[in-house]
């Protein structure tokens, strides 16, 4: 991957997962490789399987982490409640540049 | 990692009130537990205990391997035998359903704390509403920094929380760490030492969602089972619904107390010609002892014996012969129980009076009473006097030479003779050389114990048990 925007969106997670630490970070990352054979640099292609994979770890917990992880990305959130697995997904799509303008593109 | 399902067999269970005292820590508030203490104080047969109330859980050891587990705690294997056992594969998450008796082992001895979240992952997912103990989570936690550690705990009670499940965390740190301030609920066992002897203390430092009336409460490890005593009332115990007294037949050197445990306990039962001196604590009185003095006294006459008494200061000779009553027929209490008093206010043909300007006629009027009541056929009789009331009425000579007459006719006639004793008194020494077996009976923490001074024995636990309607006396080791 050599996409610059999806570099910093990675890294931006990765600093909203070091809020819980370097080895539930680590967990997070390796579970989702077993679970789904998804390597942390595919994480914004298969954003969907990144959310069921936190869903998978934390439970109804897992909204607390959503949350967590789209502050970083700069992204407010209203919901007080935490962030559903659709927001995530969708927001983790939509905040490459590069994923937004081939979506224009194609319209 | 051990799994285990469901439930566990009935016959691991350690009784009713020990469970009752430990359910707060298993209510919905309480997501997380913190169990402290120092090596050998029963962290984990407390945690197995826990286990087993909940019903459901993973046990993941940190520190002992498989074998060392079964050694260790050998109610592990019955523990996770008697439930249904899941094999893990971590590969795949393939789930295969072993033998109803075997079970993987993840042996994490020389993990760090991704293997830990790991195992919790996994268990999570395959057992419903788990409890998971970590024993124990300071093996892992000490090689991560502190600031590490706390978001790992975090985390890892988010994922409780999350999932349902409630994590237990095993720890030999004596501090206050992070985890004290994370959990739900706090306890610490401790070591300590009364006279000598081991006692086990469970303090309850914090449980979220429940008012802890208690700061702590006496344990034992006996039969590798985690066995809280609640606090017992040191009141004079009433019986709802008295029933007749079920005697145990004397044997053939020994006297039975009633009790299975105190017969133990005092080395088969009281040997005839014995003389037992009870001491009492700073904090018992007869209140407390009197149960056992109701269970040997039925016993007795139960057994066609008889009983002879100088109840104690503030022990009323209606209330004795009350305790009595209710269990024995009050034909053979007329007939084999006799009460005497310096002061007498009620006339019974249970009662006598005694001189109290006299001690040489008070000592020959029990000797009288007690020819009458034994009667021809020399029935066996026990005697029992509190010292306090003679050492009230008489010199201190004169009352010791009053027991050293009374132990001189037991062993004469082959009875038996127990004298009560308050702390403190200036006859204990004395009395103490004088007697066969000297014993004392305390209180800690609310728990009634007893141990025997003179010949040495551990301390014991003593249990009222009133459910089958009469005094039934049980003991239990602190080990």
């Amino acid at each position: 991957m050599d996409n610059r925007s999806d570099l910093r969106l990675l890294a931006s997670l990765d600093r909203a997962l070091d809020v819980y630490g370097e080895s539930m970070k680590q967990v997070i990352y390796s579970n989702l490789e077993t679970m789904f054979g998804v390597k942390r640099e595919s994480i914004i292609d298969n954003p969907e399987k990144f959310v069921e994979t936190l869903d998978k770890i934390f439970g109804s917990g897992s909204g607390a982490i959503k949350k967590t992880i789209l502050v970083h990305m700069e992204e407010l959130t209203q919901n007080p409640e935490g962030v559903s697995s659709t927001e995530l997904s969708n927001a983790l799509r939509d905040a490459s540049p590069d994923k937004a303008r081939n979506a224009s593109l194609k319209k | 990692m051990l799994t285990v399902k469901t439930s566990i067999a009935p016959d691991l269970d350690a009784g009713p009130d020990s469970d009752e005292m430990l359910k707060p820590l298993l209510k919905s508030q309480v997501k997380s537990i913190l169990l402290k203490g120092e090596p050998g104080t029963g962290k984990t047969t407390l945690a197995l205990e826990l286990l087993r109330i909940y019903g459901s859980g993973i046990y993941v050891s940190t520190r002992v391997s498989q074998e060392q587990s079964k050694d260790h705690h050998p109610e592990l294997n019955s523990l996770f035998d008697s439930g249904e056992a899941i094999e893990i594969n971590p590969q795949d998450y393939d789930l295969k359903r072993g033998s109803s008796s075997a079970y993987s082992f993840e042996d994490l001895r020389f993990s760090n704390p991704e293997d830990v979240v790991n195992s919790v992952i996994r268990a999570i997912q395959k057992v419903k509403k788990p409890m998971i103990i970590l024993d124990s989570w300071d093996a892992i936690a000490n090689r991560t920094e502190k600031s590490e550690r706390l978001k790992v705990e975090q985390s890892l009670s988010l994922m409780a929380l999350g999932n349902e499940a409630k994590l237990l965390f095993v720890s030999e740190e004596p501090q206050l760490t992070t985890t004290d301030y994370l959990v739900d609920a706090v306890v610490t066992l401790q070591n300590d030492l009364y006279e000598g002897r081991r006692v086990r203390r469970i303090q309850w430092n914090k449980i979220r969602g429940s008012a802890m009336t208690n700061w702590s409460n006496l344990f034992t490890l006996f039969d590798g089972r985690f066995t809280a005593f609640s606090q017992q009332a040191l009141m004079w115990q009433h019986i709802a619904e008295p029933q007749p007294f079920v005697p145990i037949a004397h044997k053939e050197a020994f006297y039975s107390t009633g009790s299975d445990d105190l017969d133990a306990f005092f080395g088969g039962g009281l040997r005839k010609t014995f003389f037992v001196l009870v001491e009492f604590g700073q904090y018992v009185g007869s209140a407390a002892f009197n149960p056992v003095s109701t269970s040997i006294r039925c016993n007795f006459i139960m057994n066609d014996g008889c009983s002879i008494t100088i109840p104690s200061p503030g022990v009323s000779a209606n209330r004795i012969k009350e305790s009595v009553a209710h269990h024995v027929p009050t034909k053979l209490i007329d007939s084999s129980l006799r009460l005497a008093y310096f002061e007498l206010f009620d006339v019974d043909p249970c009662f006598f009076s005694l001189n109290a300007s006299s001690a040489k006629e008070s000592f020959d009027k029990i000797m009288s009473e007690a020819q009458k009541i034994k009667g021809a056929k020399n029935r066996p009789c026990v005697f029992s006097f509190g010292s306090e009331t003679l050492e009230n009425v008489f010199s201190r000579e004169e009352a010791f030479r009053f027991a050293q007459g009374m132990v001189q006719r037991v062993r004469h006639f082959g009875d038996v003779l127990y004298v009560v004793m308050r702390r403190g008194s200036p006859l204990v020494d004395q009395l103490s050389n004088l007697s066969d077996i000297h014993v004392k009976l305390d209180q800690i923490d609310g728990t009634i114990v007893i141990h025997r001074l003179k010949p040495w024995s551990q301390l014991f636990a003593v249990i009222y048990d009133n459910s089958q309607g009469y005094p039934k006396i049980k003991l239990m080791p602190f080990v």
